[in-house]
């Protein structure tokens, strides 16, 4: 449980509270650079941790991530043109340059020296592993970019899904680093693979076919350098001596690799304290081409009634439950794919969870350390100190996740020696 | 602010290690300031005839503990 006081401070996100502080100083994966597809291609409002945002990409191909209002006053920049190197407001005119300076402000004298004098908000931004990154905080903090595995990958070999749910962040960061639910929640998901129901994705499993019946592991959580790992250890189903072991990573404090392996990442970002963009990266192993609706289907987002790619049907319309699927044994939660099945618990929680409410068990590890890291980061961060993850140097391309079935006495921890204790 | 968080993240470890030292806990001692705000955010739990549990254990007030450390028993 957490006070009412504890839940504000560790939900809410904007630029005056202790976790905004926090969140400002990582680079964020802030959208997707398939919206910006070409130079002087339209420009993408970027709504932020309760910011507003502009991107677009200029004539030569450089990126852009402004405030998005423009500081004449204050129509949104996302309904600019962007031409000739620059984005201009379509209310009087104002053009703005990649790097916020005011490049003309035809309603105003030629003589003045306003537009030398002024500039306008922008923002570090960069691009990899099919997203814009961005940095929103003191600019003498900006951090290294981390260099996850991913990055190296061929757009093509990635998809990318992003659901936007209308809840908090937090709720969902703590669905994703959640092992306890996964042999329950997604019961039929775990069923078709084992049973090798359902067609190919191309992409590999979301899941192992999860060798285990054993519904209360014990959970060893670990911190590291990047934030914590922690395995979920059940008795394996083929032998006494054997244990399947499932390790998940944490990177503060938006990124967690979902085993059975690296390939499958989840990416949590606050819009604002209400809504939340939950981006799945999944990364194709294989050049075997991505089978898209099957993707999507295992994920639980091929239906265009509840969910589409498109920045306007990104925003999850939930799905009703299949009562009759669940009464005639079908189904056991009665929501089709992992992802949706994920989205639709944590958006019941309501737009902000009263922790006051919860009863936590030591089954909850991950989302207690998740919380306290966060707690912690902001601590630091008030006292000027570098928040967990940034306070020394990460190789971010040798975070893993994994699961595998191993002997009993064998170390979790050496099916990842790429993540390193702390 | 003390931290219910930084508490109970306290509590599982000690829940983990006693685990592993097949030792049975029951009970977690907290200071009275985090007893207060347990007790402040359960009111209407408690009123309705729960007991004040933190983690599956037992949560006793305890005078001699302060700041946010978390003792099991
Ligand atoms: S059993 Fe976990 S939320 Fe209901
Ligand atoms: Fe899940």
């Amino acid at each position: 449980m957490l006070t009412s006081e504890e839940t504000e401070y560790l939900c809410r996100v904007g630029p005056d509270t202790p976790i905004g502080r926090v969140l400002r100083r990582y680079w964020i994966p802030a959208f997707q650079l398939a919206d910006l597809p070409r130079p002087d291609c339209p420009p993408i409002a970027v709504p932020l941790l309760g910011e507003r945002f502009v991107a677009f990409r200029d004539t030569e191909g450089r990126l852009g991530f402004l405030d998005e209002l423009c500081c004449h006053r204050g129509a949104s920049l996302a309904l600019g043109r962007v031409e000739d190197c620059g984005l201009r407001c379509i209310y009087h005119g104002w053009k703005y340059g990649v790097d916020g300076t005011i490049q003309e402000t035809p309603n105003m004298p030629e003589s003045s020296r306003f537009k030398e004098r002024v500039k306008h908000p922008a923002y570090p931004v960069r691009e990899a592993g099919g997203l814009g990154w961005v940095y929103l905080g003191p600019p003498d903090r900006l951090p290294s970019f981390p260099e996850y595995h991913w990055f190296g990958v061929p757009q093509s070999q990635l998809l990318i899904t992003e659901m936007i749910l209308d809840c908090n962040w937090v709720q969902v960061q703590e669905g994703s680093i959640d092992s306890s639910h996964v042999g329950i929640l997604h019961t039929d998901s775990i069923a078709e693979i084992r049973e090798g129901k359902g067609r190919r994705t191309g992409l590999g499993n979301l899941m192992d076919g999860f060798p285990s019946e054993d519904n209360s592991p014990r959970l060893e959580v670990e911190n590291t350098d990047f934030g914590f790992h922690y395995a979920a250890v059940r008795q394996a189903s083929d032998g006494e001596d054997r244990t399947y072991v499932r390790i998940t990573p944490f990177i503060m404090p938006f990124i967690t690799y979902i085993p059975p392996t690296s390939n499958n990442i989840v990416i949590v970002v606050p819009r604002d304290n209400w809504t939340t963009s939950s981006i799945g990266v999944r990364v194709n192993p294989t050049d075997e081409p991505i089978d898209l609706w099957a993707a999507w289907r295992a994920q639980g987002v091929d239906d265009p009634e509840v969910w589409g790619p498109e920045p306007e049907r990104r925003r999850v319309r939930l799905p009703a439950q299949d009562r009759p699927a669940m009464e005639e044994g079908r189904s056991f939660a009665g929501i089709q794919g992992i992802r949706m099945q994920d989205a639709v618990v944590q958006s019941s929680m309501g737009r902000i969870y009263d922790r006051r409410n919860e009863h936590l068990v030591p089954a909850d590890v991950g989302i207690i350390r998740m919380r306290r890291l966060l707690i912690e980061s902001a601590r630091r961060v008030d006292q000027g100190e570098d928040p967990i993850g940034l306070d020394r140097p990460v190789d971010a391309a040798k975070i893993e996740a994994a699961s595998g079935t191993i002997p009993a006495d064998v170390p979790w921890q050496s099916l990842v020696p790429g993540n390193r204790a702390v | 602010m003390q931290s219910l968080g930084v508490v109970i993240d306290e509590a599982c470890a000690a829940v983990f290690a006693a685990r592993d030292a097949q030792r049975r806990v029951t009970t977690l001692r907290v200071s009275p300031a985090i007893y207060e705000a347990i007790v402040q955010g359960k009111a209407r739990e408690l009123e309705r005839g729960n007991p004040v549990m933190v983690l599956g254990l037992d949560v006793v007030n305890d005078a001699s503990l302060s700041g946010e450390v978390a003792a099991l028993e």
